[in-house]
C-alpha cells in the first residue's frame, strides 16, 4: 500500500471512530438527530431494494439530461466558437441567460412540463448544458492560429475542421465544462427529486426526513456521497482517455 | 517563366501603424528554390502567411499560375516554424489525416504511404508517439513529412530547420533537395531562413529581406552547378564573397537602424 493510500485509510478509520465515540461510546450527541454507525450501516443493508431502485431511477433521469446537453452544447459550441460573428451576435444573449441558477426553473418546469421525469431531464440539460457550452466556445477560441492556419493549409473541409480539429482542439477546455456540468446536474437531480419525485436518491432523504427518520436520511446521504465519488472517478478515467495526447 | 508572383504587395496588421510589407515585388519561378533571409521583423513570415493564402494583403496582387491567391489551397503546402502537427493526432495520424484531407489516399493506401513518407524523415519507430513525446527536431520531421504528403507544386516553409539540431538540419536539408528535385516534376520552394549558409547551400536565388517594413533589398543568384558538396562549397572564393556581402547587407541594415533609434533618442 502506497503511503497516501494508508494515510487515506487512517483518516478514514479515525472519523468512523470519531463517530463511534461521540454518538455510541459516550452519548454526547442528541441519538434522535445523530444516529450511530451501526444503525446506519444496517438501515443500508435493509433498504437496498429501495436504493438499488432509487438509483436507477437518479440514473435515468441524470443520462438523458447529460446526454442532451453533451449532444447540444458541443456541436453549438464548437459552431458558435468557430464564427465571430454568430458569438458576438449571441453573447448579449447568453451573458443574461448564464448566470441563472437554474435550481429556479424547477417549479416551473413541473408545472410547464407534463411528468415529472420530463421536467427533471429539462432541469438537468438546462444546468449542464451551459458550463459545457460556455467552454467548449472558450476551447474553440483558446486554440493556438498555428493549428488551426496548418488544418488549412492542409485544406480541410469545414466538416472535417470542427470535428477533427475544433473538438479535440477545445477538448481541455470541454472536459473541464463537463465536469462542472456533471456536478451541477447532480445537485439539480437530487434538488428535483426532493420536490416531486416518488422514487430517487433525493426523494428518500427528503422522504424520510418528513418523518423524522435521520439514520434513513444519514444513509441516503452516504449513498449519494458513495454514487457521486463513484460518477467522478469515472468522469477521471474519462478525461484521461480523451486527453491522453497531452503530457 | 514566374509561378508565384508578388506585385507591389503591402501588409497592414490591423491596429498597426507600420506596415508589416510595404510594396514587395517578387517573382519566383516554376522549379526555382528561392530563399529569403533577413533580421527579425523584416516580413518574412508575413509573406509566407500571405502566399499561403492565411493573410489577405492590404494592397497589391499576389498570384499563382497568374491567378489571384485568395484562400490556402491544396497547391501549396505550407511548413511552419512551430506548432503545426495537430497534438491529439500521432505521428503517423498526422500524416495520414493530410493525405486524406487532401484527397491523394485512402483507407490501407494513406497509412502504407504515412508509413512511407515518415521511414523518409527516419522516424518510422516514432510513428505511434503523440507530438508531445517528440523532440523539436522530431516533430519538425514529421511536419516535413506532412507537408511533402500534400504533394503540391509549391512548398512554403518558414525556417523548417530552425529547430533542428545541427546534423539532422544536414539530413533533413539533403531530403528537401531531394524531394525538391525527385520524380520529374520539380517543385518550387519558398524557403525563410535565418541560417546565411543554409540559403546558399539550397537555393538558387537568395531574396535578402530589409526591415520595418518588409521589403526587398537584393536578390543575390546563386551560382553554384547541382550537385553541390558541401564540403567544396566552402572553400569556393565565390562562396565566401557571397557570404560576405549577404553579411555585410544584414548588418548595414542592422547599423543604420540602430543608428535611426540612437538618432532618435537624441544620444
Amino acid at each position: 500500500m502506497s503511503p497516501t493510500n494508508r494515510d487515506r485509510l487512517l483518516l478514514c478509520i479515525a472519523v468512523l471512530l470519531l463517530w463511534q465515540l461521540s454518538t455510541a461510546w459516550s452519548k454526547l450527541l442528541d441519538p434522535q438527530l445523530f444516529p450511530q454507525p451501526l444503525q446506519v450501516l444496517k438501515l443500508l443493508a435493509e433498504d437496498r431494494e429501495v436504493f438499488v431502485k432509487s438509483i436507477l431511477s437518479s440514473f435515468n433521469l441524470l443520462f438523458w439530461g447529460c446526454t442532451l446537453a453533451t449532444l447540444l452544447a458541443i456541436p453549438l459550441g464548437l459552431i458558435v466558437g468557430w464564427n465571430r460573428r454568430l458569438r458576438l451576435a449571441i453573447e448579449p444573449a447568453t451573458n443574461v441567460l448564464g448566470p441563472i441558477p437554474p435550481i429556479v426553473y424547477i417549479p416551473y418546469a413541473i408545472a410547464i412540463l407534463p411528468t415529472f421525469t420530463q421536467s427533471s431531464v429539462f432541469i438537468i440539460f438546462i444546468g449542464a448544458f451551459w458550463p459545457l457550452f460556455m467552454n467548449t466556445i472558450a476551447g474553440v477560441e483558446a486554440l493556438e492560429k498555428g493549428i488551426v492556419d496548418s488544418a488549412r493549409t492542409i485544406g480541410v473541409s469545414k466538416k472535417s475542421m470542427l470535428i477533427n480539429i475544433l473538438l479535440p482542439g477545445a477538448m481541455p477546455h470541454i472536459v473541464s465544462g463537463g465536469a462542472i456540468s456533471l456536478v451541477l446536474s447532480f445537485i439539480l437531480l437530487t434538488a428535483a427529486e426532493m420536490i416531486g419525485a416518488t422514487i430517487g436518491l433525493g426523494w428518500y432523504v427528503k422522504y424520510f426526513s418528513d418523518f423524522a427518520d435521520y439514520p434513513r436520511v444519514v444513509a441516503g446521504i452516504i449513498v449519494i456521497g458513495a454514487v457521486v465519488l463513484l460518477l467522478m472517478t469515472l468522469y477521471q478515467r474519462l478525461t484521461s482517455y480523451l486527453l491522453r495526447w497531452r503530457k | 517563366m514566374a509561378l508565384l508572383k508578388l506585385e507591389s504587395v503591402s501588409l497592414t496588421y490591423p491596429g498597426d501603424e507600420r506596415p508589416a510589407i510595404d510594396n514587395l515585388t517578387l517573382r519566383i519561378d516554376q522549379g526555382e528554390l528561392l530563399a529569403v533571409v533577413g533580421p527579425s521583423g523584416c516580413g518574412k513570415s508575413s509573406t509566407i502567411s500571405l502566399l499561403a493564402g492565411l493573410t489577405p494583403a492590404t494592397s497589391g496582387l499576389l498570384t499563382l499560375h497568374d491567378s489571384p491567391i485568395l484562400t490556402p489551397g491544396p497547391d501549396r503546402a505550407v511548413v511552419f516554424q512551430d506548432y503545426s502537427l495537430f497534438p491529439w493526432m500521432t505521428a503517423l495520424d498526422n500524416i495520414i489525416f493530410a493525405l486524406q484531407e487532401s484527397g491523394r489516399f485512402t483507407g490501407k493506401a494513406a497509412i502504407a504511404e504515412a508509413n512511407k513518407l515518415l521511414d523518409m524523415v527516419g522516424l518510422s519507430s516514432y510513428s505511434q508517439k503523440y507530438p508531445s513525446e517528440l523532440s523539436g527536431g522530431m516533430r519538425q520531421r514529421v511536419a516535413i513529412a506532412r507537408a511533402f504528403a500534400l504533394d503540391a507544386p509549391v512548398y512554403l516553409m518558414d525556417e523548417p530547420f530552425g529547430a533542428v539540431d545541427a546534423k539532422n538540419r544536414v539530413t533533413l536539408q539533403d531530403l528537401l533537395l531531394k524531394l525538391w528535385g525527385g520524380e520529374g516534376n520539380k517543385k518550387t520552394v519558398f524557403l525563410v531562413t535565418h541560417d546565411i549558409d543554409e540559403a546558399l547551400y539550397l537555393a538558387d536565388r537568395i531574396a535578402v529581406f530589409t526591415p520595418g517594413p518588409g521589403r526587398v533589398l537584393k536578390i543575390i543568384d546563386v551560382p553554384f552547378p547541382r550537385p553541390r558538396r558541401r564540403f567544396f562549397l566552402v572553400q569556393d572564393p565565390r562562396y565566401i564573397a557571397l557570404r560576405n556581402e549577404i553579411l555585410s547587407l544584414l548588418q548595414k541594415e542592422i547599423l543604420e537602424e540602430l543608428q535611426q533609434v540612437e538618432g532618435g533618442a537624441g544620444i
